[in-house]
């Protein structure tokens, strides 16, 4: 466990950096523009976990090429890599895994750079202003084999204590039907 | 010691990319002789895992196959995306070149690169260069 906790550190080290203050600007102007094209929340909320899944699989990659950390294929494996070494490489934070079984986990996090600035006016009580980082978690799983669901069950911007995504297990993709044979 | 050619293969089996030098005197420049090097890859992997006597804890298995006349060195990331080079079988192992491609190029020139889309050939110029000029620099890599 503790291993992991120090690549996500070594990596985040070496890796370029940008101004937060940008970087929640940024996010804040692209998710009110959505909102803006879209009109509809739940649309909205569909459209950041899309935009999501599609950034996640790639930033897999790098962070297996910048960490080298081994591949695992299992699932509860994955949490703490998720939380220690993905969150602090791309977002400088870290994650706590919060009742792991082999079905399902939780991520919570108190800080988020992604939310600096924010406040949720009303009418968009159903927002989920990060979902993408929901789309990051599917779509960098899915890289490996593992299909999950996942979505904010908490959220500090709702006026929760803390952020909490919950993780799902669906299923486990073979590559084909021939590794089936020899397993 | 020469290079024949060199491959990048999707989870999906679509070969990326492919680069063929002058050693290489038959030509594999085709979609038949990728997929049968897909197939191969594929197989070898299962069999791979299959006879290890216990699992490996970096979950790679295989490293390269070896005839008397090449040498077939491979790579494959936890994405299952697979780098494949063929040599020289007096080539020493290139499992770490392998590995330096796909962590300074591929993710650099090719995931990094806002159009490309995943799972398309590779045509991104800077990556095709900079990986031409990294092989060259290889020390088995010798005109014939």
């Amino acid at each position: 466990m503790a291993n992991f906790a120090r690549s996500g550190e070594m990596a985040f080290l070496k890796a370029d950096k940008i101004n937060s203050e940008i970087f929640s600007l940024t996010y804040g102007a692209m998710v009110a523009q959505i909102m803006k094209d879209y009109e509809d929340i739940e649309e909205v909320n569909r459209q950041l976990d899309r935009m999501g899944q599609n950034i996640g699989s790639r930033l897999i990659d790098e962070l297996f090429a910048k960490t080298g950390i081994p591949v695992s294929s299992n699932f509860m494996e994955t949490a703490e890599v998720i939380a220690k070494v993905g969150f602090k490489m791309f977002l400088g934070i870290t994650a706590n895994v919060v009742n792991p079984t082999p079905q399902q986990y939780s991520l919570t996090f108190r800080d988020n750079p992604m939310v600096d600035f924010v406040e949720l006016p009303d009418n968009c009580a159903n927002l989920r202003y990060c979902n993408l980082l929901c789309g990051v978690i599917r779509g960098a799983l899915e890289q490996v084999q593992i299909k999950v669901e996942c979505h904010f069950v908490r959220d500090m911007l709702r006026g929760d204590e803390t952020n909490e995504i919950q993780v799902r297990f669906l299923e486990q993709v073979r590559e084909s039907a021939l590794d089936q044979s020899f397993a | 010691m020469t290079i024949f050619n060199f491959l990048i293969f999707n989870p999906s089996g679509l070969c990326l990319y492919f680069k063929e030098f002058p050693a290489a005197t038959s030509s594999k420049n085709n979609p038949d002789s990728w997929k049968l090097m897909y197939g191969l890859l594929h197989g070898l992997k299962g069999f791979s895992q299959f006879m290890a006597p216990r699992p490996s804890p970096s979950g790679r298995y295989l490293r390269c196959l070896s005839t008397h006349e090449y040498k077939l060195h491979c790579f494959e990331t936890a994405t299952c995306v697979r780098f494949v080079i063929s040599t020289d079988p007096r080539t020493p192992d290139l499992h770490d070149q392998l590995a330096t491609i796909y962590n300074t190029l591929y993710v650099e020139y090719v995931i990094k690169n806002p159009l490309y889309k995943l799972g398309d050939r590779i045509d991104c110029e800077l990556f095709v260069t900079r990986l031409d000029s990294y092989l060259r620099s290889l020390p088995c890599f010798a005109s014939s």
